[in-house]
């Protein structure tokens, strides 16, 4: 584990109480938002300087170092998933912290609440429907199930998700299963009942074999999801650290960073639904 | 007894004991087996008393401090450095010598400015938020600790560095979320896997 210093948290007019709060808020803001490390396996974290996921393979290097004759000589390099890192900058008032200091309970932190979401968001859609430019490939993009159109209409969803069960069952893939979904339909859930005024959220729990229906920010459309363990890898360097980054007469400029990447160990075991 | 009134009652007996020897030093012929009988367990008594509040009290002061308890804990640190090297350079000289009286006058200052900023902050903070109950505790323990070294053997008398200090006692006092008691050394919100958890 490598030390915290690189947030630089000790350089920021900001006393220890007020730290306790900014962590505290970051924290209770991020929990309910980070759908995808509700749905994954987790590795690490690593710390800072981890930078890359082993993967176990290799790529055959082409050539020896100039000037060797290599005849029979087995060339390869390792290859690694590097991760991703991403810093959200927010602002906390001075004022507002000297309100902790004085006791504040109810402190206003809501350039922090907009980072946080799109810190998750930006998690969970790496991770849910991918993120190329970070070589990160989503459970959604490499399921290799042609999608279902999952629609609007919400009375429809129990049957379209166990259609999407048996699918993953009949290739092997066990339960529990579970559903990601974003967050106007998981609303939409919440608020049903079907004839009889049983909820549509129980029906679609049994549905899933016990399995929970998550609503995850960020994602497009929503994913049937295997949760027996072992398909999908987050590797985390650095978790959600809130760092320093400088401060003026007015405001003290923080951040929300993380370093991660994503792995789908088995394609099969998650169904796209659009 | 409350943690705060060991530690007091401790550093009422320094201010006694180093009144005791300057007035040694003020006569005209001490006496040598007055003043190594004074000093010897005060220098002892410096050093396990610094060992047992980093021990047993600036780790609770990190966790119920309110009044910036890391700022306070960095200067206490250092001050006990301070007045270990005292110690340490008065152990170097011949005893009632004049470098030796200079080194404990060092040693004197060193300890009269953190007895006097430890009763201002870190005391009056601790009071002020820590739990009586705990208070109480940690009395008990810290009474335990200097009852059980009368001397210095088998106490880490070293220097600290105050900034490692103060990181690991708060990478061992903050638990997960999840209650659990893996050390968080990173610097990061805890939050960790979520896998299966309902939001």
């Amino acid at each position: 584990m490598t030390s915290p210093n690189h947030l630089l948290r000790g350089h920021a007019p900001i006393p220890d109480r007020a730290w306790k709060t900014i962590d505290a808020e970051a924290r209770e803001r991020l929990t309910p938002l980070l759908a995808a490390r509700r749905l994954v396996d987790w590795v690490g974290p690593g710390g800072w300087r981890h930078d890359a996921m082993p993967l176990g393979r290799t790529d055959t290097v082409p050539a020896p170092p100039a000037g060797l004759d290599t005849t029979g000589v087995l060339l390869r390099r390792r290859r690694v998933q590097p991760l991703a890192e991403y810093r959200v900058a927010f602002t906390v008032s001075r004022a507002e912290i000297d309100d902790i200091q004085r006791g504040s309970r109810d402190p206003e932190l809501d350039d922090l609440a907009r980072a946080a979401q799109v810190a998750a968001e930006l998690e969970n859609r790496a991770v849910l429907n991918g993120w190329a430019a970070a070589d990160i490939e989503g459970v959604g993009e490499v399921s290799p199930y042609a999608a279902t159109a999952l629609g609007d209409d919400c009375s429809a969803y129990p049957g379209l998700v166990a259609v999407a069960v048996d699918q993953l069952r009949q290739n092997g893939i066990e339960g529990p299963y579970a559903l990601a979904i974003d967050p106007a339909r998981y609303t939409a859930i919440v608020s049903t009942t079907e004839h009889g005024g049983y909820p549509l959220m129980d029906h679609l729990g049994r549905v899933l074999e016990s399995g929970s229906v998550v609503r995850s920010p960020g994602l497009t459309g929503a994913l049937v999801v295997s949760q027996r363990g072992g398909d999908f890898l987050l590797d985390v360097g650095q978790d959600i650290s809130v760092g320093y980054h400088h401060h003026d007469a007015e405001q003290v400029h923080l951040y929300l960073e993380e370093s991660f990447t994503f792995k789908v160990a088995e394609p099969d075991a998650a169904i796209a639904l659009t | 007894m409350d943690v705060t009134d060991v530690i007091l009652r401790d550093h009422t007996w320094f201010r006694s004991q180093f009144i005791a020897l300057f007035n040694l030093y003020a006569e005209t012929d001490p006496d040598l087996a007055a003043i190594e009988a004074i000093w010897k367990p005060l220098a002892d008594r410096l050093d396990v008393h610094a060992a047992a509040e980093e021990e047993i009290f600036y780790p609770q002061l990190l966790a119920k401090g309110e009044d910036d308890p890391e700022d306070e804990t960095l200067d206490a640190i250092g001050d006990h450095n301070e007045i270990r090297d005292g110690v340490r350079d008065a152990a170097r000289h011949q005893l009632a010598s004049e470098q030796w009286w200079a080194a404990v006058l060092e040693t004197r200052k060193a300890n009269d400015e953190h007895m006097a900023e430890e009763e201002r902050e870190g005391i009056a903070d601790f009071r002020q938020h820590a739990d009586p109950a705990l208070r109480e505790r940690l009395g008990q323990k810290l009474e335990a600790y200097l009852d059980g070294h009368p001397t210095t053997e088998g106490v880490d008398i070293e220097d600290k560095d105050p900034e490692q200090y103060v990181d690991e006692i708060e990478s061992e006092l903050h638990p997960n979320d999840d209650g659990s008691q893996e050390r968080r050394t990173d610097g990061s919100l805890g939050i960790g896997s979520l896998r299966g958890q309902r939001a």
